[in-house]
């Protein structure tokens, strides 16, 4: 018998007065043969994640009492990385010790440990696998447990709207700070496409502006001040003409007159992905860039491009394991906190309050 | 001869001012006559006077002899009277379109030069003798349908017919929202129209533009209430799916629109009317998966010139087939006098207005 904990919520509310831990057994000596027993290695606490319990995300998990709560529940979290710890009989893709990662969005991944039908996870290399397959890196627990959704976003907002001829043409973001926008920037890197990012003010702008362009490789990075600077925008074409290309793209994570400064930077029929809303305001548009620039802008939401395309899902996945392998992609670094077997609900909403500063990762 | 005509230093359509021109009796090789059968009176013929546009189009020549000018107007339709001998495929008597506003069309004559391998200057709509389009149709056919019958199919081209599908568009009451509902209805997609309220014919309004076949029409202040939206609103659409909506307007009236739009529907706006900015709840693109664009007829006719010419024809089609019809406009005749006072005459009732020339 195992004795696992999870972070749960009956009703919808703020992270610090719904969550609850609930223990729970997993009877190991009996897995059924269709399935899979795990323990968590790490999971973090995204923006999504957040919302989820405040209720106000369209894509939620059902509220059962399939953990033995006496409410119906769902668990926290929808990331994370996990080992295979016990194998149902008529279980072939996994042996103990795997690792791998829920394979649909709700999965509940702010737990220690879950049994799950086997289709639940997908597999990726742990580090002994990565080795023996003559890689040069192996996947930390921070690269596994935040694959899923940042890494994918950017690599899919790169990649599935527009086509961007490397070395000529541009992509603007805003939010170039966020984890998203990290891994934006490198892969475009990679791709060979340049890229500008778009950054809050600060005092220690440098430290930051050196950050993303030594380490992330961002071409240039501007403040939202400069961003929002109508003269600038001739510095921006200068850059471009430079060149020989275009802004086609611009991604959006802050709304307001951010967002519509990024879409004036973009060139004739360029494309606007809205994929957050840091700032809580709208996407403002002139209709002057809709009309006579041909400007489209679009939402970008991987929940819903990726549930029902898995094919998709498992060639990105499989591109950004290859390039953490390989040493190409760094990890946009997290906060990582021990789980010290304390309350487990208390970790995660001590996280929910400091994600503010930073990417958290609960690491067991 | 004359021409309405303006001059660098003009501000307004006060302005504006009648130069007479002459034509010559034998036309060159390459040239072609037209006398003018009516043009029409649009919002951005008047934009453009009034420099909204920026810089003036180039100036151009009335003949020979006579000084270049500016000539307003975009659109008219005309007839060719006479044809130089190295032109092919017009006969004196054919019905014409200019495939280009520069020449101006607020005019009783046009001296087209046909120069050999450049653009073609003209677009026929009808062969001399042939029947089945009106010289309305004619005068209003460049701009307004093609606008519309693009909105309408440019975005969406998996309509149902089964009747579920809809359109919803503001400025309602304009000539590109009333083509635009009879292109609509043609493919069995429902429309919901919204128009300034308040106004003392309303009845008359909405009555006039359901006969032209808008499934719905209702007010500004309805369609930005939320109250109306959750209640009124549902039941009018009914469980359809709201797949397009078409916007003039800009501000709080385009985002009355887009939280109108069923999931995976778009917003085209087309006009900025009231000159405020698309705005719209971020989230609510994001998870509903909404797209915005921005529509230029001009624009798309220079990326793909046969695109325009193909919906021309499309157009001409209907209007032969009688399934198409011009939107109410005042009409005016010019048989003689003032051909300016004629133009103000429309341009100060603030209407749509189509001047037909009977003295041609
Ligand atoms: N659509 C999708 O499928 C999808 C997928 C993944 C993520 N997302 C969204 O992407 C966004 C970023 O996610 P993340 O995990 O990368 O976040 P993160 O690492 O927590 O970063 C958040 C970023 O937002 C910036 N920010 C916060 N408030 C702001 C404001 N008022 N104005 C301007 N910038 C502000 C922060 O800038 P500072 O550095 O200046 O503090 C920081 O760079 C979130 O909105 C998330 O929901 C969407
Ligand atoms: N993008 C393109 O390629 C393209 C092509 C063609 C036309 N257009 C544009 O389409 C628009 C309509 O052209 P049209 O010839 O159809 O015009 P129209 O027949 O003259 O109609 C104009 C309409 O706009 C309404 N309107 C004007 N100002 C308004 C305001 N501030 N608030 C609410 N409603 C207002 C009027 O309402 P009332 O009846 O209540 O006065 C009227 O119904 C123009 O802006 C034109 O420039 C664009």
């Amino acid at each position: 018998m195992i004795t696992a904990q999870a972070v749960a919520y009956s009703k919808y509310g703020e992270p610090k007065d719904v969550l609850f831990t609930h223990k729970y057994e997993i009877d190991d000596d009996n897995v059924p043969s269709d399935s899979i027993v795990v323990k968590t290695l790490g999971s973090p606490v995204n923006p999504s994640d957040i919302n989820q319990v405040q209720g106000v995300y369209p894509s939620r998990p059902e509220l059962t009492k399939e953990l033995g709560t006496s409410e119906p529940a769902a668990v926290g979290g929808n990331e994370g990385l996990f080992e295979v710890i016990k194998v149902g009989s008529g279980v072939s893709q996994f042996k103990v010790g795997d690792w791998c990662v829920p394979t649909s969005v709700n999965f509940g991944t702010w737990r220690t440990h879950a049994l799950c039908a086997s289709e639940k996870m997908t597999k990726l290399n742990n580090p002994t696998q990565s080795k023996n397959a003559g890689k040069k890196h192996s996947l930390t627990v921070d690269q596994g447990a935040t694959i899923s959704v940042n890494p994918l976003t950017a690599l899919l907002m790169l990649t599935h709207y527009v086509k961007l001829q490397p070395g000529k043409d541009w992509v603007v973001q805003n939010g170039a700070n966020s984890a998203v926008g990290k891994f934006v920037s490198q892969i475009a890197k990679i791709l060979g496409i340049n890229l500008i990012g778009v950054v809050r003010d600060r005092d220690n702008l440098q430290a930051l502006v050196d950050e993303l362009q030594q380490e992330y490789g961002a071409d240039k990075v501007i403040t939202e001040e400069q961003n929002e600077l109508r003269d600038f925008s001739n510095e921006v074409k200068s850059w471009v003409k430079e060149t020989g290309g275009d802004v086609k793209l611009a991604l959006n994570c802050v709304g307001g007159k951010n967002a519509t400064a990024l879409a004036r930077k973009l060139g004739q029929d360029g494309l606007m992905l809205t994929y957050g809303g840091m700032s809580f305001q709208p996407v403002i548009i002139p209709t002057a860039v809709h009309i006579f620039k041909n400007v489209t802008s679009s939402g970008f939401w991987v929940t819903a491009l990726l549930k029902n395309d898995p094919e998709l899902k498992k060639r990105s996945l499989d591109q950004i394991v290859e390039w953490y392998e390989n040493g190409q992609l760094k990890v946009a670094k997290s906060n990582e906190v021990k789980f010290d077997g304390s309350d487990l609900a208390k970790v995660y909403t001590d996280a929910v309050a400091n994600s503010k500063q930073g990417k958290q990762l609960i690491v067991y | 001869m004359s021409a309405i005509t303006y001059g660098d230093h003009t501000k307004d359509v006060e302005d504006l001012e009648v130069t007479k021109f002459t034509v010559p009796s034998a036309v060159e090789l390459n040239q072609i006559l037209l006398k003018t059968l009516a043009t029409p009176i649009n919002p951005s013929d008047l934009l453009l006077i009034r420099g909204v546009y920026g810089a003036f189009p180039p100036k151009v020549k009335l003949s020979e002899t006579d000084p270049v000018v500016h000539v307003a107007g975009n659109e008219g339709v005309f007839e060719v009277t006479k044809v130089g001998k190295n032109i092919k495929g017009y006969s004196e008597g054919d019905w014409v379109i200019l495939t280009s506003g520069r020449l101006g069309t607020w005019r009783t004559h046009v001296l087209v030069d046909y120069p050999e391998g450049g653009p073609e200057p003209l677009f026929k709509v009808k062969s001399a003798g042939e029947g089945g389009l009106k010289k309305i149709e004619g005068a209003t056919l460049s701009v307004n349908p093609p606008t519309a019958y693009q909105l309408v199919h440019n975005y969406v081209k998996d309509w149902n017919s089964d009747g579920k599908d809809w359109i919803v568009q503001n400025a309602g009451g304009s000539h590109v929202a009333q083509f635009l509902t009879q292109f609509a209805r043609l493919l069995n997609v429902n429309v919901l129209s919204v128009i300034r309220g308040g106004k003392p014919n309303h009845d008359e309004i909405v009555s006039e533009l359901k006969l032209l076949g808008a499934t719905a029409v209702i007010t500004e202040e309805q369609a930005q209430s939320e109250q109306f939206r959750n209640n009124e609103l549902k039941s009018i659409f009914n469980g359809g799916n709201v797949r397009l909506a078409i916007n003039c307007l800009g501000g709080a009236l385009a985002t009355a629109l887009f939280l109108m739009l069923s999931p995976d529907g778009a917003m085209v706006t087309y006009g900025a009317l009231t000159n405020d900015p698309i705005t719209y709840p971020l989230r609510w693109q994001q998870y509903n998966n909404l797209t915005t664009h921005g529509y230029f007829l001009t624009g798309n006719t220079k990326r793909n010139p046969q695109l325009k010419i193909d919906t021309l024809n499309a157009v001409i089609k209907l209007y032969k087939l009688g399934k198409l019809q011009v939107p109410p406009a005042t009409l005016l005749e010019f048989k003689d006098g003032n051909l300016l006072d004629l133009y103000l005459q429309v341009i100060k009732s603030g209407k749509k207005g189509i001047v037909k020339y009977e003295s041609n």
